[in-house]
């Protein structure tokens, strides 16, 4: 019989990065069968909170507490310990992927005495001969005990990893903790996932789900907490117009009559094994693409693959300033093209000054004036690692810019921005659209308060295809 | 004859137990340790100086080295694996200085460590001690490829990569417990040796003599019975070509030495690619 | 011990000024900890007494050849390698291979000169000036290159690193090699410039030390000990500081030959500064840095003014 009358409480939690403060004062309740959704975009700090109550990393600031039968005990800082009570399910089962079904599951259900000398083989044959009903039935197919858990799909080694999380020989954690469970999956993937967390909750298991996706809500969360969580933020949309891209609704008649900046034809790029497919796309100088979609879609593997950054694969046509090129690697090394990354984590420990002038280095034309201008907001003298997460992503935008490409790939440029710093990017992109008409190419998860052309990575026949939307 | 062969046996067993012991941290916990001679000087002055003081020191030197593993034990999440590496070094490097500083240890000259119990240099009773402690090593890795501590192991070296793989065990008590066991099998292997021998010195803490072993312990891999072959051919192979050719087997140091460190720069690269930074 | 013997030990450590230099730089550009590169000290200091007493060239073209030949060797060595490493990051197995290409070298040299000593009798610095106190001692043309090197040759490179177009190259290729690249410096050109530079410093080092004291096969050994310790101790991107740090040691080291009984301690002095350098920046720091956050000291957490 599950025990329902507890509540795990946390108190204050606080966890910070140099400058950044992924959040601060975060208090919740934790319930039995209460379902908690994480939301935020990347790096806002969802998966640091998750291992921090799981206790796989510390929190700067705060506590976990039991509150059981009018008693209240913390939490033991080894996570092995924890586990017990809150147990945490990643992302990315990595190299546990390497060991075989019944070894997997026999791991993560937790039934490894650690300290036995009995035989590992039979330990794990009798274990899975227990569970394997079980395990076949939620994951509604045969189980092979000796196929290596990475010769299954995304999909199913996610259920197999949650199964067998809360299949062990002892009860049920009180609490799931559960890392982006959709993300790679198909529309089936999607339900069967969906479908055994909600058994999980019916269980009296409470979860917490960081996720971006909707069918998520059909779990029906208690509450939903948005990251990054300060005490005293409210999350604000930027203004509809705004006097930096005023008059810019529509696209200028005049660019649509060059010749496309970038013209992919039934290319096919990305990461091997999770490529995607675009059919057909068309850029022209001051244009702008999106492109959306879930986590795990694809979207990064794209734009490198069409930069040819390894280890990343490219085919098809690809056409850049009306040439025919294998991929835009020349571009880029010409300065023609700029990059900028999800991860602002470059150059560290250089100053902004050096950032700047590194960026200008291939240009025979000195920084744009309004690239410098907002350099210098950002604090020249400062080191990177010194500046916040929006003045890390505004730099990375500069050093896209100061060479004034012809086309810009920007990923995620607004993740984890505050607001006033999303102004300055908008501002940006705009001024360089306008004046010299440098083409976006931008991954983005929300519409952008600019006039651009929208392109979604849905599973389309099986695999990840770019398809244009409203 | 019979003596000569024994004398071979008995250091070649010590020497390949000492490699064994390496491959438990080396090999099976993934920790990049290349200082299991530390344990091994450890017990060989902790066994000289209880002869010539009392047993007091020998306590000392217990002491000490269970206070080493501790602080490697804790050490090992704080450190990323070159830094680990180069600590673990140090640490002979500063044992070797003591020592060598130390006048009641003897200085450079190091001390007598006969017993009149197993008395020195003569192989036959050191044979009982040898093929024990060898086989005891021997068995101990065999045990974790069948045995659910084994797998615990397992998962407490793919924990550097895998944070989900802490939850799974208990990290600081396995890691801890195997390197009791692997220093346990070190102070053996360094206290009959010195005992054997009958003298010890500051050598012991040479980084140089730690290389041998390192190249022993990196070619061996994590199966007990390939470790334990290529240890042992390793150890007998010089002993076996001076008795068959004939040559002075002291002669050759700088050119074993050359070998065994390009056979390092080899195996580097094939036994550690894909050791990124995990900082 | 005498102030004399302190002076003494100082003035030798700052054999190793331009060696430390180069390690330094070498160390920041691949992100690992090249303990062979004062290797190619000895080889370019051997190569030099070939050069002069065997093959019979003039000094300078002795000299000049034996720099050039230590740097033509040492990017040869990364290339083949350590280059491979450094694109991949992997500084544990990088650390592991020059640990052994160290003793190679060192063993390699042994064999061929049997493990003598030797001196140069056709470059022996004969130029010398009597110096009263502090040193009370002569001074030769190959220390006061080594104090210059001090005095000059480590502010000039300081200056170059974070003053100049080139430098700027360097600390971008350091940081992010990658995207370097994208932007577009060539980061295989500024491979090749800093390994050569930083083995032909510590072949200047190898060189200048023998000219003064001697060959031996394991001339380089010991004061690549005190290199790396200080390299860890102090980090590879001060440059000033480490070559301050390296004579330091060099007079502590004295200092521990003074005490009575105690001599042996002075091999112990490096192994002691790695170990205190490596525990403050991976345990002491972090603990620092949260006992900081604790206390709510704000200026710990460098956040952004306004």
């Amino acid at each position: 019989m599950v025990d329902t009358d507890w509540v795990i409480s946390v108190h204050k939690a606080s966890k910070r990065f140099g400058a950044d403060v992924l959040f601060e004062s975060l208090d919740l309740e934790i319930k039995p069968g209460k379902a908690i959704r994480l939301c935020g975009p990347n790096g806002a700090g969802k998966t640091q909170f998750l291992l921090g109550l799981a206790g796989l990393v510390p929190f700067d600031e705060g506590e976990v507490v039991l509150h059981q039968d009018g008693t209240r005990k913390s939490f033991s800082s080894d996570p092995y310990l924890r586990d017990r009570d809150i147990r945490y399910i990643p992302d990315s089962l990595g190299e546990l992927t390497f060991r075989s079904v019944a070894e997997f599951a026999f791991l993560l259900s937790r039934s490894l005495r650690p300290f036995h000398l009995g035989s590992r083989a039979d330990a794990v044959t009798q274990f899975f001969e227990r569970v394997r009903p079980h395990l076949e039935q939620v994951f509604g197919g045969t189980l092979c005990a000796e196929a290596p858990v990475a010769a299954l799909s995304f999909g199913q080694q996610r259920c197999l990893a949650i199964a067998a999380a809360v299949a062990g020989p002892a009860l049920p954690p009180r609490a799931l903790v559960v890392d982006e469970p959709l993300t790679g999956l198909d529309a089936s993937g999607v339900e069967e996932i969906v479908e055994l967390l909600s058994e999980v909750k019916r269980q009296g298991v409470a979860l917490l789900v960081a996720e971006h996706r909707p069918q998520i809500e059909k779990l029906d969360f208690a509450e939903t907490v948005q990251f990054p969580y300060h005490r005293d933020c409210t999350e604000e949309a930027p203004p509809r117009s705004h006097p930096a891209w005023e008059g810019g609704d529509a696209v200028k008649a005049g660019r649509a009559e060059t010749a496309p900046l970038l013209a992919l034809d039934s290319v096919r790029a990305g990461y091997p094994g999770a490529t995607v497919q675009c059919d057909e796309l068309r850029l022209g100088p001051g244009e702008i693409a999106v492109i959306t979609g879930d986590n795990g879609a694809g979207k990064t593997g794209l734009l490198k693959g069409l930069l040819g950054l390894p280890p990343t694969t490219i085919t098809g046509r690809v056409e850049f300033e009306g040439v025919a090129v294998p991929n835009l690697a020349a571009a880029l090394k010409s300065g023609k093209i700029r990059y900028m990354r999800q991860n602002r984590s470059s150059f560290l420990g250089l100053r902004v000054a050096d950032v700047v002038k590194i960026a200008a280095w291939a240009g025979e034309s000195p920084v744009p004036l309004k690239v410098l201008e907002v350099a210098r907001r950002t604090g020249l003298r400062k080191r990177v690692e010194q500046l916040s997460a929006g003045n890390r992503a505004l730099l990375a935008l500069v050093q896209a810019l100061a060479g004034r490409p012809r086309l810009a790939l920007l990923d995620e440029p607004t993740a984890n921005v505050d607001p006033a710093n999303r102004v300055e990017i908008f501002s940006l992109i705009e001024h360089a659209r306008q004046e010299w008409g440098t083409g976006f190419l931008v991954v983005e998860h929300t519409r952008l308060p600019l006039p651009a052309r929208y392109y979604r990575i849905e599973r389309n026949h099986g695999y990840p295809r770019l398809l244009p939307c409203g | 004859m019979n003596a000569q062969w024994a004398d071979i046996g008995v250091r070649t067993l010590l020497d390949s137990s000492l490699v064994l012991a390496q491959v438990l941290i080396l090999n099976r916990l993934g920790i990049p340790f290349a200082a299991i001679t530390l344990f091994a000087g450890l017990a060989a002055y902790g066994v000289a100086t209880a002869l010539h003081f009392g047993p007091l020191l020998f306590i000392l030197a217990v002491a000490l080295s269970v206070l080493l593993v501790v602080v490697f034990t804790a050490l090992v999440r704080a450190l990323p694996q070159d830094s680990y590496l180069l600590l673990t070094l140090a640490m002979l490097g500063v044992g070797g200085a003591l020592v060598s500083a130390s006048a009641t240890l003897g200085g450079q000259l190091g001390m007598s460590s006969t017993s009149s119990v197993l008395r020195a240099q003569e192989p036959g009773p050191f044979l009982w001690c040898a093929v024990p402690l060898f086989l005891l090593a021997f068995g101990l890795i065999w045990l974790l490829e069948r045995s659910q501590f084994g797998l615990a192991v397992e998962v407490a070296r793919m924990a550097r990569q895998e944070k989900q793989a802490i939850s799974l065990i208990p990290l600081w008590p396995i890691t801890a417990l195997v390197f009791f066991i692997a220093s346990g099998l070190a102070f053996s292997s360094g206290a009959f040796q010195a005992l054997y021998t009958g003298r010890v010195d500051p050598n012991v803490f040479r980084i140089e003599n730690a290389i041998p072993l390192l190249v022993a312990t990196l070619a061996g891999g994590r199966s007990p019975w390939r470790a334990s072959a290529i240890a042992l051919t390793f150890f007998i192979f010089p002993d076996l070509f001076s008795l068959l050719v004939g040559y002075q087997r002291n002669a050759m140091a700088q050119v074993r030495e050359i070998i065994w460190s390009v056979a390092i720069i080899i195996l580097a690269e094939k036994q550690l690619a894909g050791a990124r930074i995990v900082r | 011990m005498s102030v004399e013997t302190l002076v003494g030990g100082l003035l030798r450590a700052t054999y190793f000024v331009p060696a430390v230099l180069g390690f330094c730089l070498a160390a920041r550009h691949g992100g690992y900890l090249p303990l062979w590169l004062p290797q190619c000290g000895t080889i370019a200091a051997y190569l030099a007494y070939y050069f002069a007493e065997r093959s019979g060239w003039n000094g300078a073209c002795s000299l000049v050849g034996a720099l050039i030949a230590g740097g033509v060797l040492g990017v040869a060595c990364h290339r083949l390698l350590f280059a491979g490493h450094v694109a991949r990051r992997e500084p544990y197995a990088a650390l592991l291979r020059g640990v052994a290409v160290s003793l190679v070298i060192e063993n390699v040299v042994g064999l061929m000169s049997s493990g003598y000593a030797l001196a140069f009798e056709t470059l022996r610095p004969t130029w010398q000036v009597v110096c009263g106190w502090p040193l009370n001692d002569t001074l030769r043309l190959p220390d006061l290159v080594s104090l210059g090197a001090l005095a000059v040759l480590a502010p000039a490179l300081w200056l170059s690193v974070n003053h100049t177009r080139l430098g700027l190259a360097y600390r971008a290729v350091a940081s992010d090699r990658d995207l370097a690249r994208e932007h577009g410096i060539n980061a295989d050109r500024i491979d090749t410039l800093v390994i050569f530079g930083a083995s032909s410093l510590c072949a200047c080092s190898g060189i200048l030390y023998a000219l003064r004291y001697g060959l031996t096969p394991q001339m380089m050994t010991t004061p690549a000990l005190k290199i790396v310790a200080v390299a860890v101790a102090v980090g590879p991107d001060r440059l000033l500081i480490s070559a301050t740090a390296v004579v330091m040691m060099g007079g502590i080291e004295r200092l521990c030959q003074g005490i009575p009984g105690a001599a042996g301690l002075e091999h112990g002095v490096g192994y002691t500064v790695l170990i205190i350098g490596v525990m403050a920046n991976y345990v002491l720091r972090p603990l620092w840095r949260r006992w900081a956050l604790v206390m709510g000291k704000e200026r710990f957490n460098e956040r952004p003014v306004g």
